[in-house]
């Protein structure tokens, strides 16, 4: 992925970034949230608010996890982030530019996965890249390769509902590879997958934003989840929806449960949860 | 696989088995006169029936074969007339909201409309031949496949149509590669149910001015109280109705291997 166009551009765009001053460095690098509100209108035109006032800041190539009860907001905040949910009030920035709508580099992973099921998985890795405009030779380079990365290879020409919904959600994070995102935004990403295919999968994310370092946001409701994962778990809270805390993680990975560190850690957030 | 085509084998044999005790209890029913055997003709009746159809025709010789083709026709291509205007109308009205203002009321309108009500306004208007019964059986079939194209286009899975946007895709390429083979499956549906309608309707559509057909054949059978040759006439139009919505399921398979043969 590190030879792909975009990836040349972004490294590009870094360098007059590296010489701004330090404030103006953050604004052009990551996740910034300012200020953002959302009210939702609902069925009988009752305003509701979902997110009160919003600020955060998210590094390039940091691992976020958003946790929190649930209607505490945290689709609702990922989709403003994605651009599929307009703020109420406030703005995004990603890599210093406003988010407007959906793409632009955000990549996305869904929960049910939202595969096309007509296409198999390198037709739905390849519908992402000829949405780049590469040639066809190029992108059957970059497809072969994401399906290494993410431990495909011989399930190419499936299709969805002959793969396992481990096996699926891998598609789906290649398929957002693919665009080669500034950012990875998945909402509940392992949340329809049984115990044992999720701890699999929490490896393989670590290991695939190890080797890319793309800035992930990641939602979860998993104590356990968000400390093997997270750089900071982001602690929401309900009525109207809020950050509560923000928890910075420092064990280092792999963070086995054996580690009392960890269990302190996944105790602290438990507690933060309320 | 293995464990797969065995139990489909075992489905089918089972169900050869009951449709033949069935019929042992229908004849048993008959020949002990539990059942009159003339408003329930036993199955070798029918059977006899059947074949006196195919050999010497009825009525004034027309066979078996020459009913099944002048209904198959008519069916066809006025089934063909339907899915060729309902479909692409039915993809416009599904995807663009303004013209599901305009015409989603009228289809449901539509919809509701018994076609053998509107035989004699086509009779008037389109005469006794066979364009009345072509667009008979084309009105019925109609209201039934724009329905379920229309709304498969109108509810196609919103998470698709996020996955592409977050990929940058523009609408045209939405439209073109995922809202209509997201809709493809729905509107196969529709085929099937409009299909099946078009058979229901060959009765009314056969009612008048012709003597070749299935459903013109049942008509003559009411005539000259040969319930017989109803309930052979009835089955000849199951059968061929069936066998016609299984060659839709074949050509599902082949422009739809990606859909799960269960859905
Ligand atoms: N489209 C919507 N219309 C009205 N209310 C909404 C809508 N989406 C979310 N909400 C409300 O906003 C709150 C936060 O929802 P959400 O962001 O989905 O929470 P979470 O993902 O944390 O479970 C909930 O009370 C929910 O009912
Ligand atoms: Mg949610």
């Amino acid at each position: 992925m590190a030879a792909t166009p975009r990836s040349a551009q972004s490294a590009g765009a870094a360098t007059p970034a590296q010489n701004a001053p330090a404030e103006l460095q953050l604004q052009m690098r990551g996740i910034v949230i300012e200020n953002v509100t959302k009210s939702y209108l609902d069925a009988r035109n009752i305003t509701v608010q979902a997110l009160s006032t919003i600020d955060l800041e998210i590094a390039s190539g940091e691992f976020v996890c958003l946790i929190g009860k649930s209607g505490c907001g945290k689709t609702t905040l990922l989709n403003i982030i994605a651009g599929f949910v307009t703020p109420s009030t406030g703005r995004v920035l990603v890599d210093g530019e406003r988010v407007t709508r959906p793409g632009q580099g955000k990549g996305m992973v869904f929960q049910q996965f939202a595969l096309f099921p007509w296409l198999t998985a390198i037709g739905n890795i390849d519908f992402a890249l000829k949405q780049r405009n590469l040639d066809k030779a190029t992108r059957q380079t970059l497809a072969a390769e994401l399906i290494g990365l993410i431990g495909l290879k011989g399930f190419e020409e499936k299709y969805p509902y002959q793969l396992s919904g481990g096996m699926q959600q891998r598609v789906a994070i290649a398929r957002a590879l693919a665009i080669d995102p500034k950012v990875l935004l998945m909402d509940e990403p392992l949340g329809a997958l049984d115990e044992l295919t999720r701890d699999t999968l929490q490896a393989e994310i670590l290991r695939i934003w190890a080797a890319h370092r793309k800035t992930i946001v990641f939602v979860t409701h998993s104590v356990t989840e968000a400390v093997r994962l997270a750089d900071r778990i982001v602690v929401m809270s309900a009525g109207p929806g809020r950050i509560s805390q923000i928890i910075p993680i420092s064990i280092p990975r792999p963070r086995l449960r054996t580690n009392a560190e960890v269990v302190a850690l996944e105790e602290m957030v438990q507690a933060a949860l309320g | 696989m293995a464990m797969r085509s065995s139990k489909g084998l075992s489905i089918a044999s089972g169900s050869v088995i009951a449709v033949a005790a069935w019929l042992l209890l229908w004849e048993t029913a008959s020949r002990l006169e539990l059942l009159d055997p003339f408003l329930a003709p036993p199955p070798s009746v029918l059977f006899t029936t059947a074949w006196e159809l195919v050999t010497e025709g009825f009525p004034d010789g027309i066979t078996m074969q020459g009913h099944v083709v002048a209904t198959l026709g008519r069916v066809l291509i006025g089934f063909g007339v339907a899915a060729a205007l309902a479909i692409p109308l039915g993809i416009a009205v599904g995807y663009m909201p303004t013209l599901e203002l305009l015409f989603g009321s009228i289809i449901t309108f539509g919809r509701s409309i018994a076609a053998i009500s509107v035989l004699p306004l086509f009779v008037a208007w389109f005469g006794i031949g066979e364009m009345s019964k072509i667009l008979l059986i084309a009105f019925a079939a109609f209201w039934i496949i724009i329905t379920y194209t229309a709304s498969s286009v109108k509810f196609v899975d919103p998470m698709l149509l996020r996955a592409a946007r977050s990929m940058d895709a523009g609408e045209g390429t939405i439209f073109r590669s995922v809202v209509l083979p997201a809709a493809l499956p729905r509107i196969f549906t529709g085929l099937k149910v409009g299909l099946s309608v078009a058979f229901l309707v060959i009765a009314a559509a056969e009612m008048v001015a012709t003597v070749k057909g299935l459903g013109a054949l049942i008509q003559e059978a009411r005539t000259s109280f040969r319930t017989d040759i109803t309930m052979v006439g009835m089955l000849a139009i199951g059968v061929i109705g069936y066998l016609t919505s299984k060659l839709l399921d074949v050509l599902a398979g082949r422009l739809m291997p990606w859909h799960r043969p269960s859905e």
